[in-house]
C-alpha cells in the first residue's frame, strides 16, 4: 500500500513537472510578446532588419514552409507507411527500412539543412528558397511521418481486416475502408507533429531556404520563418521585444493549428462510432 | 454448390495443423466440425476461403474443389464472396449498423439502389430487423453481443454467399443468445450450405446435420449427427463426447 501511494505520488510529480515546464516555458514567452503583437505587428513588413514594423513575410515564409514539406511527406510518408505495414511481410528489407528510419529520426537537424544545401541549393541549383527549404523539411519530418502512420496502421485491429477479407475485400479496398480510416487520429499526430517541427525547425531552414526578409512570391524565392527571425532578432540583440512577439505568434499558431486538427477528429470519430 | 476437400493438409510452418483432411460439404447437410481446442477447425474453416494463407509462412497438399473447381485456381476475393465466414468474437466494423451490413455488397459493386434492399433482406435473415430496423444510422458497437453476432451473420449473407462458414459463433454468447444464433443457423441451413466449427456437441444436434471429429488435425470419425453423438465408433469420439478428452 504504501509503496502504491509512493509511486502514485511520484507518477504524479512528474505529470506536474512536465505541465509546469511547458506552462512555464508558453507562459514566459506570451508574457513578454503578446505586448506587442496587434494587427499591425502582424501584418505589416519589418523595417530597420527587423527592429521596427512587423513579421508578415515571416509569417508568409513559415506557412509556405510548412506547407510545402507537410504536402510532400504527407503522402509519401503515409504511403511508405501503408507499405510498410500492410504490403509487406516482416523481412530483412523491411527491418532495413525501418532501421534507416529511426536513424533519420536521430540525425541532428542542422545536417539536414547541410544535405539539403549540397542537394536542392547547390546542386539542383534551386537555390535559397521556398522549395529548398520546404523539401529539405519534408526530408526531415518524414521518419516522424512514416513511424507514427506505420504505428497507428499496425495498432488498427486484425480482426477488421480479417472482416473486410472475409467479406471479399481486396488489400487495396481494405486499406482504403477499414485500415485508413481507423488509423486516422495516429496518422493525424504525426502529420502535426511534422507540421510544429517544420515551422518550428531554424538550422535546417536558414541554410536552404535563406534569411531575407522580403515577402515570397513564388516557390523559387527566398523566405525567412519567424523562427529564423526570432533567432537572428535574438541573437543579434536587434529587438529583444519584437523576437518575443514573433515567438508568441508561432507558439499560438501551431497551437491553432493543433486544436483545430483535434476540433476536426473529434469530430470525424463521433460520425464512425 | 458442393464443396469436396481431397486429402488435405496444412501447415504453418513446420507445424502441421491438418492432416489428410477428407470431407464432403452439399447443401442441405449442415456440417458440424466438432473437436476441441486446438483440434484444427478454426485452420479448417480458413482454408476453405483461403484465409488460412495470410498468415504467411504456410504450406499445403491435397485439394478443395468448389463445384469440381480448385479454390486455388480462384480470386481469393471472389472466393471469399462465395464462401462467407462469421469469426468467434462478433466484430462489429467502426461504422453504423447500415453500413456494417452494407460493406460487403458495396466491395461487390452493388448499387446504391439495390443497397437498401440487400441491407434489410440480410437483416432479415439473421432475425435482426425488428430490433435495429429504427437504429440502422447507429454505431453498431452498441448492439449487444447476441445482435452483433447476428449482425456478423446478416452482413456474410448480404455478399450472397453460397456457403457460410461459421467459427465457434456462439461461443462468447449467453445461453439465450447461443440458443438464437443455434436455431436461426438450422434455418438458414435450409437454404444453403452451411459449415460450423464448435468445441461443444449441444448445437451439432440440429436435424439433417452431419458432423466430422477433429482431433489434433485429422478427422477421427464423420456421419449423421445423430449417429455420431449417440454411437461413435472411436474410442477418441466417445472420450471426447464423455469430457474426458480436452
Amino acid at each position: 500500500m504504501r509503496g502504491d501511494r509512493l509511486a502514485a505520488v511520484l507518477l504524479w510529480g512528474a505529470a506536474l513537472l512536465t505541465l509546469g515546464v511547458l506552462l512555464a516555458l508558453v507562459g514566459h514567452v506570451l508574457a513578454r510578446g503578446l505586448p506587442v503583437v496587434d494587427r499591425e505587428f502582424l501584418m505589416a513588413r519589418p523595417s530597420s532588419m527587423g527592429r521596427a514594423g512587423g513579421i508578415f513575410p515571416t509569417v508568409v515564409g513559415t506557412v509556405a514552409l510548412a506547407a510545402l514539406a507537410v504536402a510532400v511527406a504527407a503522402p509519401l510518408g503515409v504511403g511508405t507507411a501503408i507499405y510498410l505495414a500492410e504490403y509487406t511481410r516482416r523481412g530483412r528489407l523491411v527491418e532495413m527500412i525501418r532501421f534507416a528510419t529511426d536513424s533519420l529520426a536521430g540525425v541532428p537537424s542542422i545536417l539536414f539543412g547541410l544535405f539539403g544545401f549540397l542537394l536542392f541549393v547547390v546542386r539542383l541549383g534551386l537555390g535559397w528558397s521556398v522549395l529548398s527549404g520546404g523539401l529539405t523539411l519534408a526530408v526531415m519530418i518524414l521518419p516522424t511521418i512514416i513511424r507514427t502512420a506505420e504505428e497507428a496502421i499496425r495498432a488498427v485491429p486484425e480482426s477488421y481486416r480479417e472482416v473486410s477479407y472475409a467479406l471479399g475485400g481486396t488489400t487495396g479496398q481494405t486499406v482504403v475502408r477499414v485500415v485508413l480510416p481507423s488509423a486516422l487520429p495516429g496518422i493525424l499526430t504525426g502529420i502535426l507533429l511534422g507540421v510544429g517541427r517544420s515551422a518550428g525547425e531554424t538550422a535546417a531552414v536558414i541554410f536552404t531556404a535563406g534569411t531575407a526578409l522580403r515577402l515570397p512570391r513564388s516557390l523559387l524565392d527566398p523566405a525567412r520563418s519567424m523562427s529564423v527571425h526570432f533567432f537572428i532578432l535574438a541573437r543579434e540583440g536587434i529587438s529583444p521585444d519584437n523576437a518575443y512577439g514573433t515567438a508568441a505568434v508561432l507558439v499560438l499558431a501551431i497551437t491553432a493549428v493543433n486544436l483545430t486538427a483535434y476540433w476536426l477528429l473529434q469530430r470525424f470519430q463521433a460520425r464512425r462510432h | 454448390m458442393t464443396i469436396r476437400v481431397e486429402d488435405y493438409s496444412f501447415w504453418y510452418g513446420g507445424l502441421r495443423a491438418l492432416s489428410r483432411v477428407n470431407l464432403t460439404i452439399a447443401p442441405g447437410e449442415p456440417l458440424v466440425v466438432l473437436g476441441p481446442a486446438g483440434s484444427g477447425k478454426t485452420t479448417l474453416l480458413r482454408c476453405l476461403n483461403r484465409l488460412s494463407e495470410r498468415a504467411g509462412d504456410t504450406r499445403q497438399a491435397g485439394r478443395i474443389l468448389l463445384d469440381g473447381e480448385d479454390i486455388r485456381d480462384l480470386d481469393p476475393p471472389v472466393l471469399r464472396r462465395r464462401v462467407g465466414m462469421v469469426f468467434a468474437l462478433p466484430t462489429p466494423l467502426p461504422l453504423s449498423v447500415y453500413e456494417n451490413v452494407a460493406y460487403g455488397p458495396r466491395l461487390a459493386g452493388i448499387g446504391r439502389h439495390e443497397l437498401d434492399a440487400r441491407v434489410e433482406w440480410s437483416l432479415r435473415a439473421a432475425a435482426l430487423w425488428p430490433e435495429v430496423e429504427g437504429r440502422l444510422g447507429e454505431p453498431a458497437g452498441r448492439l449487444s453481443g447476441g445482435q452483433q453476432q447476428r449482425l456478423a451473420i446478416a452482413r456474410a449473407l448480404a455478399v450472397g454467399p453460397e456457403v457460410l462458414l461459421l467459427d465457434e459463433p456462439t461461443a462468447h454468447l449467453d445461453p439465450l443468445s447461443a440458443r438464437r444464433i443455434a436455431e436461426l443457423l438450422w434455418d438458414l441451413s435450409r437454404q444453403q450450405a452451411v459449415v460450423m466449427a464448435t468445441h461443444d456437441p449441444r448445437p451439432a444436434t440440429g436435424p439433417r446435420a452431419r458432423v466430422a471429429f477433429l482431433y489434433l488435425g485429422r478427422v477421427v470419425e464423420q456421419g449423421p449427427a445423430a449417429e455420431i453423438l449417440a454411437r461413435p465408433r472411436d474410442s477418441l469420439t466417445r472420450d471426447f463426447l464423455a469430457g474426458r478428452v480436452g
